[in-house]
C-alpha cells in the first residue's frame, strides 16, 4: 500500500489514530523503504526544531543583560562587614579605657600562663612567648613586599628560597601593590587596629608591643605568591594575548633585599586603562584544604591550585574565564568565595579557543 | 528597552503567542540571578544555569503557544520549576555516566544520541540555507507547533491554504538540498 507525504508527516505529528495508525504501524514493520522514509523525515523534523532552538537560544544571548548587576547585594555584604567590624572596634575600645593598664596586662599574662601551663613569673611567662613565637610558623601572608621582576623563572615557587617568610617585626613596607595580610606591623603604638587583633585572636599585644600570641596553633591560609596577569580579551587582541605568558611577575621580597629607587611598584608604572586589563592574582594555600577562588576588584586569589600551573585569564562579553591546564573556568566577579565550575558549554569554549 | 519587571504575567504570555520574541530576553534577565542561585547550591556552575535557563525559557515559549496553556502558577516560579527540573534531570543523567556498571549501557545509548544530533546538526545546517520566509514556516509549523491560519496571521500570507501550499515546497526544497548532497540512508 502506498502512503502519501501527508500520511507520513501525520504519524510522525502523532496525528494518525485508530485502524489508520495500526494500518501504518503494520507497514512500516514489513516495508524497508518505508522505514527509511519516517526516519529521513524524522531527523528532517528534528533537525528544523533544532535550528528553531538555536535561534532562540541566540536571541536570548544576544539580547539579555550581559551581567548580572550584583552590586546591591556586595554593598549590602560589605555594609553588614563593617558595621561588625566596628562594633569589634567600638566594645574593644570601651574595654581598653574602662579597664586599667595594669590589669591588661596581667590578663595577657594570665592567658601565657594558662596556654604554657606553667608557673613562671610574668616577665618570664612573655619570654617564653617569645622563645615560642620565634619558632612558630608564621604565615606568608605576612610576608612584606615585593618587587617587579620580569623573569618568571626566578618566581619558581618550588624554591623555598623565593619564598620570603616574615619573622619577627622588621617589616617594612612601600609597595601600593601589597596585599598581604599584614597583622603584625612593627607599631608600637596601641592602635584601635590592635584592639582587634587581640579581640579576633589575630595576635596581641602588650603594653610594652611584646607580641603575646594566645593562638598560635590556629593555623591561617599561606600566601604562597603573587602575580599579575593580562587579561586576553577575545575578539580583539587575543591572539596576541593568547600567546603570551603570565606579563609580569612579582617577586616576594626577602628580608635583605632593598627596593631600589628606579624598581618602582607595578601599580604605579602602569596607567589606570592599563590596570583595568591586569589582574592580580594570588596564589594561596588554605589551612582547610580549600579549593576555589575569589575575585573582586582586578584582584584573583586562589585557593588549593598548583602554584606550578600555568594560568591565563580571558575576557569574553564582560564575562571573565580562567584557563588552567586545559580547561577554563567561570570567574564570577564576586567578593565572596567561589567554587571553581569548568566551562562545558560549547559555543564558549569555540569563542575561547579562538574557533 | 522596557524593564524586565514592568511585564505582567498575563501581558508576557499574550506577547509570546503573538511571537515577541524580546520576551525570552526578558524572561531570560529577570529569573538569571534566581537560577544562578539554585543551580550553584547544586553543584553546577553559573554557565550550567544560564544554559539550563536558555531551555526552561523555550520550553515555556512552546507551551505557551498552545492556545488550551493556562498559567496556573507565577510565571517566574514556573520557570523556576522547569529549570530545576531540567537540571536534576541532567544530575541524573551525569550520574549514570558516572556510574561504572552502567557504563556499557549509557556508552552505547550516548554514542546513538552522538550520531542522532551529529545527523540533526548537518541537517540543520541545511535549513539555514532556506529562504527567511520557508525557514519561518517550517519552524512555526513543527516547533512552535502553530496551525496554518496562524502562521498566515504571523507571517502576513493571504490565508491557510497559501501556507500550506508553501510549506510543501519548502520542505521538498529542503528535503532535495539534503539528498543532493547525501544518501538518505547516512543521516539515519
Amino acid at each position: 500500500m502506498h502512503f502519501t507525504e501527508d500520511n507520513i508527516e501525520n504519524y510522525l505529528l502523532g496525528k494518525l489514530q485508530g485502524n489508520a495508525l495500526q494500518e501504518f504501524e503494520r507497514a512500516l514493520q514489513s516495508n524497508k523503504e518505508l522505514r527509511e522514509e519516517v526516519a529521513f523525515k524524522r531527523q528532517v523534523m528534528e533537525a528544523i526544531k533544532a535550528s528553531r532552538k538555536s535561534d532562540l537560544k541566540n536571541y536570548i544571548q544576544e539580547h539579555s543583560d550581559s551581567e548580572i548587576k550584583t552590586i546591591p547585594l556586595i554593598n549590602r555584604n560589605l555594609t553588614r562587614g563593617l558595621a561588625i567590624a566596628a562594633s569589634v572596634v567600638l566594645v574593644a575600645g570601651v574595654i581598653y579605657f574602662l579597664i586599667p593598664n595594669e590589669s591588661i596586662q596581667k590578663i595577657n599574662v594570665f592567658k601565657s600562663k594558662a596556654k604554657f601551663n606553667s608557673n613562671t613569673t610574668d616577665n618570664e611567662a612573655i619570654a617564653a612567648t617569645e622563645k615560642k613565637d620565634s619558632n612558630v610558623e608564621v604565615p606568608a601572608a605576612t610576608a612584606p613586599l615585593q618587587t617587579s621582576k620580569e623573569d618568571t623563572n626566578q618566581n619558581d615557587l618550588s624554591d623555598a628560597s623565593t619564598l620570603d617568610i616574615y619573622k619577627g617585626n622588621s617589616k617594612e613596607s612601600n609597595s601600593d601593590w601589597d596585599y598581604s595580610l599584614d597583622e603584625n606591623k612593627n607599631n608600637n603604638e596601641h592602635t584601635n587596629a590592635d584592639e582587634e587583633h587581640m579581640n579576633t585572636g589575630s595576635g596581641n599585644e602588650n603594653n610594652d608591643g611584646k607580641s603575646v600570641s594566645s593562638l598560635d596553633s590556629v593555623r591561617h591560609d599561606v600566601l604562597l605568591y603573587d602575580t599579575v596577569c593580562n587579561v586576553a580579551e577575545v575578539g580583539q587582541n587575543f591572539a596576541s594575548s593568547k600567546s603570551a605568558p603570565v606579563a609580569t611577575v612579582t617577586k616576594r621580597k626577602t628580608d635583605t633585599e632593598k627596593v631600589k629607587p628606579n624598581e618602582n611598584t607595578l601599580s604605579r608604572s602602569l596607567k589606570k586603562e592599563e590596570t583595568e586589563n591586569i589582574i592580580k592574582v594570588e596564589y594561596w594555600e588554605s589551612a582547610i584544604h580549600y579549593k576555589g577562588y575569589r575575585f573582586f576588584r582586578n584582584n584573583l586569589k586562589l585557593y588549593g591550585l598548583n602554584k606550578t600551573e600555568k594560568i591565563q585569564i580571558y575576557l569574553i562579553d564582560g564575562n571573565y574565564y580562567l584557563k588552567v591546564g586545559k580547561n577554563y573556568f567561570a570567574l564570577m566577579e564576586l567578593n565572596s568565595y567561589n567554587q571553581f565550575s569548568i566551562i562545558k558549554n560549547k559555543e564558549i569554549l569555540d569563542k575561547l579557543n579562538g574557533n | 528597552m522596557p524593564k524586565a519587571n514592568s511585564f505582567s504575567d498575563q501581558d508576557i504570555l499574550m506577547r509570546i503567542r503573538q511571537g515577541e520574541m524580546k520576551m525570552l530576553s526578558i524572561l531570560y534577565d529577570r529569573n538569571r540571578k534566581n537560577i544562578r542561585s539554585l543551580i550553584r547550591k547544586n553543584n553546577g556552575s553559573d554557565a550550567d544555569a544560564d544554559d539550563v535557563l536558555q531551555e526552561a525559557i523555550i520550553v515555556v515559549w512552546q507551551q505557551v503557544q498552545n492556545k488550551e496553556f493556562k498559567l496556573s502558577a507565577k510565571m517566574d516560579t514556573y520557570i523556576f520549576s522547569i529549570a530545576k527540573n531540567l537540571w536534576l534531570k541532567s544530575l541524573r543523567k551525569n550520574k549514570r555516566m558516572q556510574s561504572e556498571g552502567d557504563w556499557n549501557t549509557f556508552e552505547s545509548e550516548a554514542t546513538n544520541s552522538e550520531i542522532e544530533n551529529e545527523n540533526t546538526a548537518i541537517i540543520a545546517k541545511y535549513v539555514n540555507m532556506l529562504s527567511d520566509a520557508c525557514r519561518d514556516i517550517l519552524q512555526l509549523f513543527y516547533f512552535d507547533g502553530l496551525e496554518m491560519d496562524e502562521i498566515a496571521l504571523r507571517l502576513n500570507f493571504a490565508n491557510a491554504d497559501t501556507v500550506k501550499a508553501k510549506k510543501y515546497q519548502c520542505k521538498k526544497k529542503l528535503e532535495d538540498l539534503i539528498k543532493r548532497d547525501y544518501l538518505k540512508e547516512d543521516l539515519i
